[in-house]
């Protein structure tokens, strides 16, 4: 039978729903939407023939945004009717809570109700009589706790023996209703909890006055939401770089290893080059995924994320985005991949879609190889140097800004801003067994639903860049053959009448083209496309070495020089703006459910870094600079 | 009197809303509602949007939607 959980927003909803579906998660779009919830098998964890459905968090069956729109339209609906309700509340709001319990029953659902923070209630000095709420509803009640387990058992029990009823729920929407309405279910709903609750509020631990009054401090708030973020990002960028050098390392040894063991042909090096190479591209990010959910999961169980959107809420909110975006857009410096997985948390799904767009135009850590070559280039003097670095990130936020103010007025991202109401959870110590859970269910998520389809498109791009099979004659460097001979190759002559007005030959086309695999590649494929003696990664001159013969490349058949300061300068734009992140790409279409979105963004962002780059290289060469 | 006239730490009770309909009937759904006493407890960069207690709750709401609650 299918069941659906509904609650309101922090009620325990969807720490229950972990709690009953572990890992077994599927998600799954409202038909005809976009909006997202999460499914689960009941029969893989216990056994149950159940098919338990999560849904946003609702305050009433009146609907105040698009998202919530869906929500109550799927709880209406005939063809996706549940056969059951288990609706979730907060025994601390009880009467608050119930108003939605309330309008439930009105509409004529079956439901079972299971009451939440039991623990809490205690703590205030308050307890709530479970059978009396239970007599008053004329509905089952449980105390559950999704967080440690308690009450788990006995609502699996109970669900156990549970049967759809014979004939479908006969449910009617809520009328349009008055303010007299809203305020009689108030008072009803007011009486219901007096009724249950018993003892006064001795310690309103709920309440958080004290702790509020500092973590939403103005200043005193702001340092610590900034500190936080500090410690965030910097774990991210730092403490998983050995982890990723590790990964790299190993992906190395094995595709080395691989080659060297099997016979030589092009089905061992599509296999070493193509899936083995792949694979470390898929595990590689998994130490900054890791590292950033287990600070967002320990943030958003202890209650502090939502406290932190609402200090940075008026800056983001003036560009169509909202606090929640901060986080994300902040993680978009180090990498697209975890950055874009950490939007789940804004739970408007245009903001969510908009951060998701300018996600990939954050700066982030792939580009600095390239922008370090290419400002190398500009300029020897570090401080200079320095001062180019800071105007890329600079540029990146600019863009950034740009580009969501003016997708917040097109149609499609278009609201009214006001629509934000963020209730704060309760403060309280996160407990780890959550944190765990929801790192382990993301990065599983990720592995699944990802990592096949980069490992695919990283085949594909192997493929371009090494097909057809080349013989290569002793002495010649059979990567150089092979790839100038490549498919990739002939696109890369074909194209060149685009790329000229770039101010690149087809060899600087072919190394962009395969810079899409990831950023940091086209350092290497431009080392080998124009036949640079690459320096080892570790040497300190590596960029004033592999510049200085750059300076000598020129046009095939010419004296022209092809990187001149004009075409450096473009391409420095074009890698500010393109999205040349296949793996990004993919995420892009796992956290939208769209391929639409995806390529729109790839598209997207490929055009405007190629427009842009041309206009900056052919301003500068009218305006004389070479 | 609005809701603007209210400081950090004030608590005041809530006589009515008034506004866009569809605004206060959500606002009331969420424990706004006439009679209630409302405590401004926290106030962000700007003074928007500004948390309040209401029903054992906090809630922040930006300046738009808070305008339409009279004290």
């Amino acid at each position: 039978m299918n069941i659906t959980l509904v609650g309101p927003q922090n009620a325990g909803k969807s720490t229950l729903f972990n709690a009953l579906a572990s890992r077994h998660v599927t998600t799954v779009n409202y038909p005809g939407s976009t909006v997202e919830h999460s499914e689960s098998d009941l029969r893989k964890q216990f056994n149950l023939d159940i098919n338990l459905s999560d849904t946003p968090g609702l305050s009433s069956l009146t609907p105040s945004t698009a998202d919530q729109q869906v929500t109550v339209d799927y709880l209406f609906s005939d063809a996706n009717r549940a056969d059951h309700i288990l609706a979730v509340i907060d025994a601390t709001q009880l009467s608050r809570h119930l108003y939605l319990v309330d309008q439930l029953l009105d509409a004529g659902f079956q439901l079972t109700l299971c009451v939440s923070m039991l623990d809490l209630l205690k703590k205030n000095g308050q307890t709530l009589d479970l059978e009396a709420l239970a007599d008053t509803l004329g509905v089952p009640v449980f105390a559950t706790n999704g967080r440690t387990l308690d009450g788990i058992p006995e609502l699996v029990d109970y669900l156990r023996e549970l049967r759809p009823l014979p004939e479908p729920m006969q449910v009617t929407p809520p009328e349009a209703c008055s303010e007299g309405a809203v305020q009689s279910r108030h008072a009803k709903t007011r009486a219901v909890s007096e009724r249950c609750i018993a003892g006064t509020l001795t310690t309103d631990v709920c309440s958080n006055r004290s702790i509020d009054a500092t973590l939403l401090h103005p200043v005193w708030g702001l340092l610590i939401f900034i500190a936080a973020m500090v410690v965030i990002f910097t774990s991210i960028f730092s403490f998983a770089a050995p982890f990723m050098d590790a990964i790299d390392a190993a992906t190395t040894v094995v595709v080395n290893w691989t080659k060297a063991t099997l016979p030589s042909s092009w089905m061992t090096d599509i296999f070493a080059d193509g899936i083995l190479a792949g694979i470390g591209s898929v595990v590689i990010c998994l130490p900054q995924i890791i590292i950033l959910f287990l600070f967002m999961s320990y943030l958003e169980d202890s209650g502090y994320l939502a406290r932190g959107a609402m200090l940075i809420d008026r800056p983001l909110s003036a560009i169509g985005l909202n606090g929640r975006s901060f986080v994300p857009l902040l993680s978009g410096f180090a990498c697209a991949i975890p950055a874009m997985m950490a939007a789940r948390t804004i739970h408007n799904r245009r903001e969510r879609f908009l951060t998701l767009m300018i996600i990939p135009l954050m700066s982030c850590s792939a580009r600095l190889p390239v922008y370090s070559l290419l400002i190398t280039f500009l300029t020897d003097n570090p401080l200079h140097q320095g001062l180019v670095l800071a105007g890329m990130y600079f540029l990146s936020i600019l863009l950034g800004t740009v580009v969501a103010t003016i997708l917040a007025r097109t149609k499609a991202y278009k609201s009214k801003r006001g629509a934000f109401q963020l209730e704060m959870p309760v403060m309280r110590n996160p407990l780890m067994t959550v944190v765990l859970r929801s790192t382990f269910s993301r990065s599983m998520n990720y592995l699944r639903k990802a990592g096949p389809i980069i490992i695919f498109v990283s085949i594909g791009l192997w493929a371009l860049t090494h097909l057809p099979v080349q013989t290569v004659a002793p002495g010649e460097d059979a990567e150089y053959v092979s790839v100038s001979e490549s498919y990739a190759s002939s696109i890369g002559h074909a194209i060149e009448p685009v790329m000229k007005p770039m101010g690149v030959d087809y060899r600087g086309g072919v190394a962009l083209m395969m810079g899409f695999a990831a950023r940091e590649v086209f350092v290497q494929s431009m080392a080998l496309m124009y036949r640079l003696d690459k320096p080892e990664d570790d040497d300190p001159e590596h960029d004033r070495l592999l510049v200085g013969q750059m300076r000598n490349v020129t046009w095939e058949g010419t004296d022209q020089r092809i990187f001149t300061l004009s075409t450096v300068l473009g391409m420095l734009f074009f890698f500010s703006v393109a999205l040349q992140c296949f793996p990004t790409v993919v995420v892009a279409k796992n956290e939208t459910g769209q391929w639409r979105f995806a390529l729109m963004q790839l598209f997207g962002y490929t055009i405007l870094s190629y427009v842009g780059a041309v206009l900056i290289v052919q301003t500068l060469r009218l305006c004389g600079v070479a | 009197m609005t809701i603007e006239t209210m400081t950090l730490g004030n608590a005041a009770t809530i006589t009515g809303l008034e506004g866009p309909s569809a605004t206060c009937l959500q606002l009331q759904e969420l424990g706004f509602i006439p009679g209630s006493t409302i405590t401004f407890v926290a106030k962000s960069l700007f003074r928007d949007p500004i948390a309040y207690q209401v029903e054992g709750t906090t809630i922040a709401l930006r300046q738009e939607e808070a305008a339409c609650i009279l004290i």
